[in-house]
């Protein structure tokens, strides 16, 4: 089922068109990664999907109920916005209580304890949030965030500026909100790794366009041009199989590295290519396909939008 | 009043009570201008000047003043803090309205700079009566001056600087707001003595200045209640920033 739809959303600020015609959905239980370059437009997305920005045209449904200014909308989402919005000057305890009551949380001083438990601050929670480093403020942020027990979580680039321990732990505690909380979960970054990680759907967006939307899956088969790897017995039969391939059309652009050839082939040609190659008489030592990466979807998109600009 | 209101409110309070510098900033104005102020032109009179109609006249006029200023100096804090440390976004996330936000600090302002204007108030009395060593009151219906208009003009002022810190950036917000200050300052300086004129403070003279808060504080009431979330969200700190880098 579908969580959050939103549609051909587009908005202009001081005159500047910012984004485009964006749309796309996001499913229930489903950890989407929002993907794009610095300034692509994400934030704002993200602020109009809040009903913090109005678009200028389209729309934004939840569960198929365009978003309203009620105070009860605003309980099924847990938000963590770029900059954390954390009070430096008051501990980690009272930032949360006081959301937890602007939330309505029925036992705040459980609920607060809960979730400090959760990100495992519970025994620091009485120093001031400046005090703590950055993981910890982030910590806090998305304990914060989650201090309701809202269905649908909001984070803008939650790991950006932590150290890899730190990243880590962010990225465990997001994957157990969305696998034992049951959590819709929409994130705003640039970490392809995260993303890789984490979401099951991904949205690539360029200069306020979406240029990518699937689940994570058909996105790589959509994208991937399939190789195969090719380790042939030594140089010379590597030699001798790259110029029986190089004429074929079906296996243009194939390359060689020594004794290895990286072949582009259709999906299922594989078992043909080693028969045609055995049938000539190269001698082959292994064969093995190679996956497209996030990381090649993503500066593919990008670059080609880029380009065509 | 609704829960969220009350909720900002009570919070608003605790934390104005808890910090230190608010509660030194409001002493230090408190004597400044109950004592200091004072002092500096008591050089100027001579002990049978203090009259009756004379402290009347003086505390007439102050009484507003003094909580106009103390809501001056208290309320940028209360609102600047949030708008500018990148906090009102996740506020703006809540089921909390900004109506609700603007009130609930109103309100913890007043309550914390009504008292301390008071207090002022109460200072800058004791000066002439020392100066002159005799006890001179001000007619009666000054306490109407104290309990009424004071308390209008530290909403109104609160409720301007609150509201223009809301909808404006950080330079044009204290730009306004400092306009609107000496706008009540001056106005009431110039204002205060030119309509008592030669008579004596009267009742209605009382009422028509609380009349004027009331009035300043019933539409800046009105502009507040139609602040628009985009608004504040495009001028608040965080947006400005990451727009500002990227050029
Ligand atoms: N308040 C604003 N005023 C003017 N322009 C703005 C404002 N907010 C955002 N923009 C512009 O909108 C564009 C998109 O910004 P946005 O913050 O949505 O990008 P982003 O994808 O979140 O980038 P980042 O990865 O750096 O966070 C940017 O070019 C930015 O300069
Ligand atoms: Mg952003």
């Amino acid at each position: 089922m579908e969580s959050i739809r939103v549609m051909n959303v587009s908005k202009s600020i001081e005159g500047r068109q910012i984004l485009q015609d964006v749309s796309f959905s996001v499913k229930q239980g489903s950890v989407f990664g929002y993907l794009g370059p610095n300034g692509a437009g994400k934030t704002t997305t993200l602020r109009i999907m809040l009903n913090l920005l109005r678009p200028d045209s389209g729309e934004v449904l939840v569960e198929g109920v365009p978003l309203t200014d009620g105070g009860e909308q605003m309980k099924r989402f847990g938000v963590m916005l770029e900059n954390n919005g954390l009070y430096l000057n008051r501990s980690a305890r009272s930032n949360l209580s006081y959301f937890a009551k602007l939330y309505g949380v029925k036992d705040v001083d459980s609920a607060v304890k809960e979730t400090l438990e959760m990100v495992g601050l519970l025994d620091r929670a009485d120093e001031k949030v400046g005090k703590y480093s950055k993981g910890m403020k982030q910590k806090i942020g998305l304990a914060r965030a989650v201090i309701h027990q809202p269905e649908i979580l909001f984070l803008d680039e939650p790991s950006s500026g932590l150290d890899p321990e730190a990243q880590h732990a962010m990225r465990e505690l997001i994957i157990s909100l969305s696998k034992k909380g049951r959590k819709t979960i929409f994130i705003n970054t640039h970490n392809l790794d995260e993303v890789q990680r984490i979401c099951d759907h991904v949205g690539i967006i360029v200069a306020g366009r979406i240029r990518a939307c699937n689940d994570l899956e058909s996105l790589r088969s959509n994208f991937a041009k399939p190789q195969v790897e090719v380790e042939m017995e030594d140089d010379a039969h590597a030699q001798k199989a790259e110029q029986l391939l190089q004429p074929l059309s079906s296996y243009a652009g194939t390359q060689r590295d020594g004794r290895m050839l990286v072949v582009p082939v259709a999906t299922a040609d594989s078992p043909d290519l080693i028969a045609f190659l055995a049938g000539k008489g190269v001698r082959i030592r292994q064969v093995r396909s190679v996956d497209t990466s996030l990381e090649d979807i993503y500066l593919r998109t990008v670059g080609s939008t880029k380009g065509g600009a | 009043m609704d829960a969220q209101t009350k909720i900002v409110a009570r919070e608003e309070l605790r934390e104005m009570l808890n910090s230190r510098k608010t509660i030194l900033l409001a002493l230090f104005f408190t004597l400044w201008f109950g004592l200091i102020n004072p002092l500096m032109s008591i050089g100027s009179l001579s002990p049978d000047m203090i009259t009756e109609q004379f402290m009347t006249a003086q505390i007439f006029t102050m009484a507003p003043l003094m909580g106009g200023m103390m809501a001056y100096i208290l309320t940028s804090g209360v609102f600047q803090s949030e708008k500018f440390g990148g906090i009102m976004e996740s506020l703006l996330c809540t089921p909390l309205g900004l109506r609700s936000l603007w009130t609930g600090k109103l309100i913890a302002v007043t309550v914390i700079s009504v008292p301390f204007a008071m207090l002022a108030i109460g200072i800058y009395m004791m000066v002439p009566m020392i100066f002159a060593s005799k006890i001179v009151l001000p007619s009666a219906i000054i306490a109407l001056q104290i309990l009424l208009t004071t308390p209008l003009f530290t909403l109104a002022m609160a409720g301007i600087i609150g509201y223009t810190t809301l909808v404006m950036d950080m330079r044009a917000s204290s730009m306004v707001s400092m306009i609107a200050f000496f706008v009540m300052f001056f106005g009431s300086m110039a204002l205060g003595p030119a309509i008592i004129g030669e008579s004596a403070v009267n009742i209605s003279v009382i009422l028509v200045s609380a009349a004027v808060g009331l009035v300043a504080f019933l539409v800046i009431n009105q502009l507040a209640s139609r602040i628009d979330k985009e608004k504040v969200v495009l001028t608040s700190a965080s947006t400005i920033e990451a727009a500002k880098s990227r050029r």
